[in-house]
């Protein structure tokens, strides 16, 4: 995985880059989970699995979708996402199997936003940067 | 990028950008700020955030306070006035913490009274006040509970036995804005504020008692209800979780119809529907329904505060923390000016009310509303007061707060905690903080000069200073 945390003046930025775009959005949660979470995923005991399917008008959007997704997951059932198993994007739709792990949250992030979103492909490579608002 | 060749200097510390600076701006863009903030400005975005809601469809006012910094779509501090008639509506204009604003509570006591027992208050209120990341409050709010809490704000927690109709009074919208629709708040959104009414929250949000150490106009403050001396409490928070989604579930909606309404975007973050169309309705009536969800948590807020100070001072007298006045500063409000209706943005800055409007409470209608302006924590707060200038100029609006100068990541690096708390200690402050990462994010350094923020308002004489406000201790998650 590849993805890097930026400061940014009220908030944080996920620097991402990966080789496909399934790893990209795959990578961009893992990111998100260790912000909230911290590095560590802690007790791996009772955890589930849960499948995710969002839907976007394009890519940003579903990558926006994707993690806002994820995000209401950690809040509401108080969970972290262990792992992203299968993640397949297409056709304005990504899906994915979810493990999920009881976890406390160190950080809170209120909102995946669109600031300066844009998912950039060169040579195989994608790349993109989330904002997300503290 | 805007350079200070493209500003026009309108009058001291106001500020604007023509019309003609580019084509798609429908109006000019006004910045209240000191010729020092300005330039610092012109180092980062906000500038152009601003010029971006110059283009809105219907604005005819955009503007910012000069707490001005980098926001989403809408720069912080910003203020725009949208006809309603034929303009639109942007959650982006909002924020994501909908109604995130600061209420505060006048108490009969004297620093005197309660310097002794300062840490004990300080502990019973972290105790009994949750804050925090991921921390939960008691109510855990079922479908019906929920609905009556979008629908009534502040009137839902004084039916419960949590407040008194004078509560609801000295809060803007009495607490309870009635464009709210439950029904347009998303399941998902009402699962994320499900347990966190009579919360906090984490970040820049806290509860801090402070002194009145000055006063800069004795008759106003006589008519809040504040003297030289007075202990008061000072809350920031707003619709946590819920209406985070609410903005969340809107400006997606909003950018998936953009092209149905043929509406310029510059950034995705100002996505936007035509006020009158069935998706701006939809997230006018869910945001006012955030709203109310935050005027109701200020409210139980409000209630585990009375206790805790019951229970550490035991005296009768703690029955009388009375609300001084509740503001939003960050909220959509439909308004008339000169018998036009405008959907007036305020994401970052305070509605200011002038003398003689009826809006606001029967004892404030001869000197204007209160405008409540938080410091940063350890530093001086600031009470206001709305002008007859405000109403004319700024569409009733004037600014928040401080405005963030550091990250939140360089402030961790660049602050030592120790220094920290040893100032804080020596300016007399009582912390009781969730964690020492979050008091070094949120230390003073982090933040703009407020005095600074608070001066540019006077000079453009779109609020007056009443009050100022010096911390005695601060809770936070």
């Amino acid at each position: 995985m590849s993805y890097e945390f930026v400061g940014h003046t009220a908030d944080i930025q996920l620097r991402i880059t990966a080789n496909s775009l399934s790893a990209l959005f795959r990578d961009a949660a893992e990111g998100m989970m260790e912000y909230i979470f911290g590095a560590e995923v802690v007790g791996e005991t009772h955890s589930s699995t849960e499948r995710c399917e969002v839907s976007g008008t394009d890519l940003e959007d579903l990558l926006v979708a994707w993690l806002s997704a994820l995000l209401l997951l950690t809040q509401v059932q108080y969970v972290r996402v262990a792992s992203v198993m299968d993640v397949q994007i297409g056709a304005g739709q990504a899906t994915a199997q979810l493990a999920l792990v009881p976890a406390q949250a160190l950080e809170e992030i209120k909102a995946v936003t669109y600031h300066n979103l844009c998912i950039e492909e060169q040579n195989g490579r994608y790349t993109a940067t989330v904002t997300f608002d503290l | 990028m805007i350079e200070f060749k493209d500003l026009k200097e309108v009058s001291d510390g106001i500020w604007e950008i023509p019309r003609s600076y580019w084509e798609p701006m429908r109006c000019a863009a006004r910045v209240y700020i000191s010729r020092t903030g300005l330039t610092a400005l012109l180092g980062e975005k906000s500038l152009e955030q601003l010029i971006n809601v110059a283009t809105l469809p219907g604005v005819e006012y955009a503007s910012a306070m000069p707490d001005i910094h980098q926001g989403y779509g809408f720069p912080i501090g910003g203020v725009a006035a949208i006809r309603a008639q034929d303009g639109v509506i942007s959650p982006g204009g909002v924020g994501y913490d909908i109604n995130c604003g600061v209420r505060v509570l006048g108490t009969p006591f004297s620093v005197e009274d309660v310097r002794s027992r300062l840490e004990e208050l300080a502990t019973q209120m972290q105790r009994d006040v949750p804050s925090g990341v991921g921390r939960g409050g008691e109510f855990m709010l079922g479908e019906g509970e929920m609905k009556h809490v979008l629908g009534q704000g502040v009137r839902w927690a004084i039916k419960r036995g949590y407040g008194t109709d004078d509560d609801a009074e000295y809060t803007e919208e009495y607490g309870s804005y009635q464009h709210a629709d439950s029904g347009c708040v998303s399941e998902a959104a009402k699962k994320r504020g499900s347990d966190q009414l009579g919360t906090i929250g984490s970040g820049n949000h806290f509860i801090e008692v402070q002194e009145v150490v000055h006063l800069y106009d004795s008759e106003i403050a006589e008519t809040f209800g504040l003297s030289l001396g007075q202990v008061v409490v000072m809350i920031h928070t707003g619709s946590r979780g819920l209406g985070h989604q609410v903005c969340t579930d809107y400006v997606r909606l909003m950018n998936s119809v953009r092209t149905k309404y043929d509406i310029f975007l510059p950034d995705r973050e100002l996505a936007c529907a035509p006020f009158k169309s069935p998706e701006g309705q939809s997230y006018f009536k869910a945001m006012a329904a955030a709203a109310n969800f935050a005027w109701a948590n200020r409210q139980i807020i409000t209630y585990q505060i009375r206790n805790a100070w019951k229970r550490v001072l035991k005296t009768r007298e703690a029955d009388n923390l009375r609300v001084v006045y509740d503001v939003a500063h960050n909220i959509a409000k439909l308004e008339t000016y000169a018998g036009k209706e405008y959907i007036v943005h305020r994401k970052g800055a305070t509605r200011a009310f002038g003398p003689h409007s009826p809006e606001i409470p029967e004892r404030y209608q001869g000197v204007g509303q209160p405008v409540l302006v938080p410091g940063s924590m350890g530093t001086f707060s600031y009470i206001l007061v709305g002008t007859e200038t405000a109403m004319t100029e700024t569409f009733g609006s004037s600014c928040h707060g401080a405005g963030r100068q550091l990250s939140r990541t360089k402030a961790k690096k660049s602050i030592d905690y120790t220094t920290l708390k040893q100032q804080l200690d020596e300016y007399g402050v009582v912390v009781r903080a969730g964690s020492a990462q979050g008091l070094l994010e949120e230390a003073p350094q982090a933040y703009k000069d407020v005095n600074g923020v608070v001066d540019s308002v006077e000079r453009a004489a779109i609020a007056k200073p009443v009050v100022k406000l010096k911390p005695l201790a601060v809770i936070k998650g």
